[in-house]
C-alpha cells in the first residue's frame, strides 16, 4: 500500500524526477502496464490542464484594481499607524494629566497649580459617597488647608488669600489664633463674642508671621475639625507649647486629643483645656451646661461681652457679666461650644469658673481673662450689621508685641455680631 | 523577478508594480477557478495584492515571490470560500452558485468547459494544488509552500486530485 503511494507520488510529479529517478521509474513502468496506463492518463491530464486558458482581466480592471491597491495599501498603512497614534496619544494625555495632578498635590496658595490641586479635592469629595468617608475626607481637606497656612507663614508669603478653619484660640502671649495658626484680628471688627474653642472659618491673607483676618464666621461645631495630635507643630516661635497647669493660657494649637469625645470636635471640654481666661472671659450665652461657661442666667441672651485680652502679668479673674443660660447649638449639642448670641437662649445651669476651667489633665486652672484683655466694663460695643460675616478690606500688619497688637477686636453685642453662623 | 530587498518605498513601490503586472494574471485565474466568479475573482485580487502590498516591506529579499504571492491568494480564497460557506445557511443569501453559468463570461479566453467543470468537482484542498502544478507550473516545493504542508504532502494530494479530476472528466466524456 505504502509503496503504491509512493508510486503514484512520483507519477503525479514525474516532471520534477531527475534523470536517474525518471530512468528507473520508466524501468518500472515497462513492468507495470496498469501504471504505465496511469501514466498515460495523468500525462494527458497535464496536456489538458496546460491547454487551459487563463481566464484573463479586463485592463480597466487591471489598471483599477492596481490604483485602489495601492490607496489601499497606503491608507492601511496610516490606518494600522492610527491606533498606535491613538494608544500613544492616550497615554501622552494621562501623564500630562497624572502629571499635573502629582505636581499640584504639593502646591500651595498662589502657585499655579493650586486651582487644580483643589478641583481634584472638590472632584474627590463629591465622588466620595459614603457618608463617613466623606467626614473623613473633609477632615482631612481642612487638615490641609490648616497645613497650608502653616507652610505659607512658614516660608513668609506675604499677601496670599487664604481660607481655613478651626477653633478660635487665645495664646498665652496673647495671639489669638485658630487652630494653631496666629490670627490678626483687624482693630475695626472690636470684640469677639466667641469663647476660645468655637469652630471658625476664616478668611484672609498671609501677613508677618499672622493671617490678617478679612471674614470669619462662626461654624456649626460638628463642621469643624481639630488638628490631629500628629500633625507636625509649626515651627514658628510664638507658636510654642505652653505648660497647662503653668500658664494662663493653653497650648498655641489644641490638639484634638483635648477634646475629651476624642473625636476631633470642639467641645465644652475641649474649651475647658483651652485659655481659661479667654474662655470664662467670653461671655458667650452658648457656654454649656456641663461646665463649659459660668455665667448668670439673667444674662440676656443677645447681650455678649466681648472679651479683650489682659495684658500678660496681670493675673486677674475675669468678672462675669449677668447673662441669661447658654444657647444650644442649632443641633441641640449643648457641648459644641457654638457662641453665637440669641435671644431665645435659655439658660443653662451655671458653673462656677474654678470648677469649669480645668487643665487637660484635669486640674482646675483659674479663670483669667488674656492678659491683655480690659474689663467688660472698659469695652466699647461695636456697631455693625448683626449676623454678617466679619469683612475687612485692607488690614492692617501685625501690631508689636502681643498685648499691644491692639486685642482682636469682635463685636460686643449679639445683634453687632459679624459671626455669621453657617459655612461659607 | 527582483531579488534585492527594497530599501526605500519606492523602491517598493516599484517591485510591487512589477509582481502586480507579473503576477496579476494567473493569481486572478487562479481565484477564478478557486472561487468560480469573476467578480468575487476581481475582488480577491485586489484584496490578495492590498495584503501583499502591505506586508512587502516585511519580506526577505530572496523570497519566492511567485509561491509568497501565490499563498496571499490561496489564504484569501479559502477566507471568501469560508464566509461564503457560512452564508450559504441563509438561504436568502445563497446565490445558487453554479459553476457552468459563469465560464462563459471569460472573455477574449478559449477555455474548456468540461475541463473547469471537471476541476471545480474537486474539493478545494485537492484542486488548488492540482492547479497550482498543472496550470501554474509551481513545483511540489513551491506548493508546499503555498499551502503550508510538506512536499510529500503535496504529492499525496496531488495524486489524490489527479486520479479524482481523471473520475471527473472521464464521467463527464
Amino acid at each position: 500500500m505504502a509503496r503504491k503511494a509512493r508510486w503514484l507520488g512520483l507519477l503525479a510529479a514525474y516532471r520534477e524526477l531527475n534523470p536517474r529517478e525518471r530512468e528507473a521509474v520508466d524501468r518500472a513502468l515497462q513492468r507495470d502496464p496498469e501504471a504505465r496506463e496511469l501514466k498515460h492518463r495523468f500525462d494527458q491530464q497535464d496536456a489538458l490542464l496546460a491547454s487551459l486558458d487563463a481566464p484573463c482581466m479586463d485592463p480597466a480592471v487591471t489598471e483599477r484594481i492596481m490604483a485602489a491597491t495601492v490607496a489601499r495599501g497606503n491608507s492601511a498603512r496610516q490606518a494600522g499607524l492610527r491606533p498606535v497614534l491613538a494608544a500613544a496619544l492616550t497615554l501622552l494625555l494621562l501623564m500630562m494629566v497624572g502629571g499635573t495632578g502629582v505636581a499640584s498635590s504639593g502646591s500651595l496658595p498662589g502657585d499655579a497649580l493650586y486651582p487644580v490641586k483643589r478641583a481634584g479635592e472638590e472632584v474627590r469629595l463629591a465622588l466620595t459617597l459614603r457618608d463617613q468617608a466623606h467626614a473623613r475626607y473633609a477632615e482631612r481637606l481642612g487638615e490641609i488647608r490648616r497645613q497650608e497656612v502653616y507652610t505659607l507663614l512658614d516660608l513668609g508669603r506675604a499677601g496670599i488669600a487664604v481660607e481655613f478653619e478651626g477653633p478660635l484660640e487665645h495664646s498665652p502671649t496673647g495671639e489669638w489664633m485658630v487652630a494653631g495658626v496666629p490670627i490678626l484680628l483687624p482693630e475695626e471688627v472690636g470684640e469677639t463674642p466667641v469663647a476660645t474653642g468655637s469652630p471658625v472659618y476664616v478668611t484672609g491673607e498671609i501677613g508677618q508671621a499672622r493671617v490678617r483676618v478679612q471674614t470669619m464666621r462662626l461654624l456649626a461645631s460638628s463642621a469643624v475639625t481639630a488638628p490631629r495630635p500628629a500633625e507636625p507643630q509649626s515651627t514658628r516661635e510664638d507658636a510654642a507649647p505652653v505648660e497647662p497647669g503653668q500658664m494662663p493660657g493653653p497650648p498655641s494649637r489644641v490638639p484634638a486629643s483635648a477634646s475629651p469625645q476624642g473625636d476631633g470636635r470642639p467641645s465644652s471640654a475641649k474649651a475647658t483645656s483651652t485659655p481659661a481666661p479667654t474662655f470664662t472671659a467670653t461671655p458667650s450665652p452658648s457656654a454649656t451646661a456641663d461646665g463649659g461657661h459660668d455665667r448668670p442666667k439673667d444674662s440676656p441672651a443677645d447681650h455678649v461681652q466681648p472679651s479683650k485680652p489682659t495684658p500678660p502679668g496681670e493675673d486677674k479673674t475675669w468678672p462675669m457679666p449677668p447673662a441669661p443660660g447658654p444657647k444650644r447649638g442649632e443641633d441641640g449639642d449643648a457641648a459644641t461650644g457654638s457662641q453665637v448670641p440669641s435671644s431665645s437662649g435659655k439658660a443653662p445651669a451655671a458653673t462656677p469658673p474654678s470648677a469649669a476651667v480645668k487643665s487637660p489633665d484635669g486640674h482646675p486652672l483659674p479663670t483669667r481673662r488674656p492678659p491683655h484683655a480690659a474689663p467688660p466694663s472698659q469695652r466699647e460695643p461695636r456697631t455693625g450689621p448683626p449676623n454678617a460675616p466679619v469683612t475687612v478690606g485692607d488690614v492692617p500688619g501685625p501690631p508689636e508685641g502681643s498685648a499691644a497688637a491692639g486685642s482682636p477686636a469682635m463685636p460686643s453685642s449679639a445683634n453687632e455680631n459679624p459671626i455669621s453662623r453657617g459655612r461659607p | 523577478m527582483p531579488a534585492a530587498q527594497p530599501v526605500s518605498k519606492a523602491e517598493r513601490d516599484a517591485l510591487f508594480v512589477d509582481l502586480y503586472n507579473e503576477f496579476h494574471q494567473p493569481i486572478f485565474g487562479y481565484l477564478f477557478r478557486l472561487l468560480r466568479d469573476r467578480e468575487r475573482a476581481e475582488d480577491a485580487v485586489q484584496e490578495a495584492f492590498v495584503k501583499a502590498y502591505r506586508a512587502l516591506p516585511r519580506l526577505d529579499g530572496d523570497a519566492n515571490y511567485r509561491a509568497w504571492l501565490y499563498r496571499i491568494a490561496t489564504n484569501t480564497a479559502y477566507d471568501r470560500l469560508r464566509r461564503q460557506r457560512l452564508l450559504s445557511w441563509l438561504p436568502l443569501l445563497d446565490d445558487g452558485d453554479d459553476p457552468a453559468l459563469h465560464y462563459d463570461h471569460i472573455d477574449g479566453c478559449d477555455t474548456s468547459i468540461q475541463v473547469q467543470e471537471a476541476l471545480n468537482r474537486l474539493p478545494v484542498r485537492y484542486r488548488a494544488p492540482l492547479l497550482l502544478y498543472g496550470v501554474y507550473g509551481l513545483s511540489t516545493a513551491e506548493i508546499a509552500r503555498v499551502l503550508g504542508i510538506t512536499r510529500s504532502g503535496v504529492k499525496m494530494r496531488l495524486a489524490r486530485a489527479r486520479r479524482m479530476f481523471i473520475e471527473v472528466h472521464g464521467k463527464g466524456e
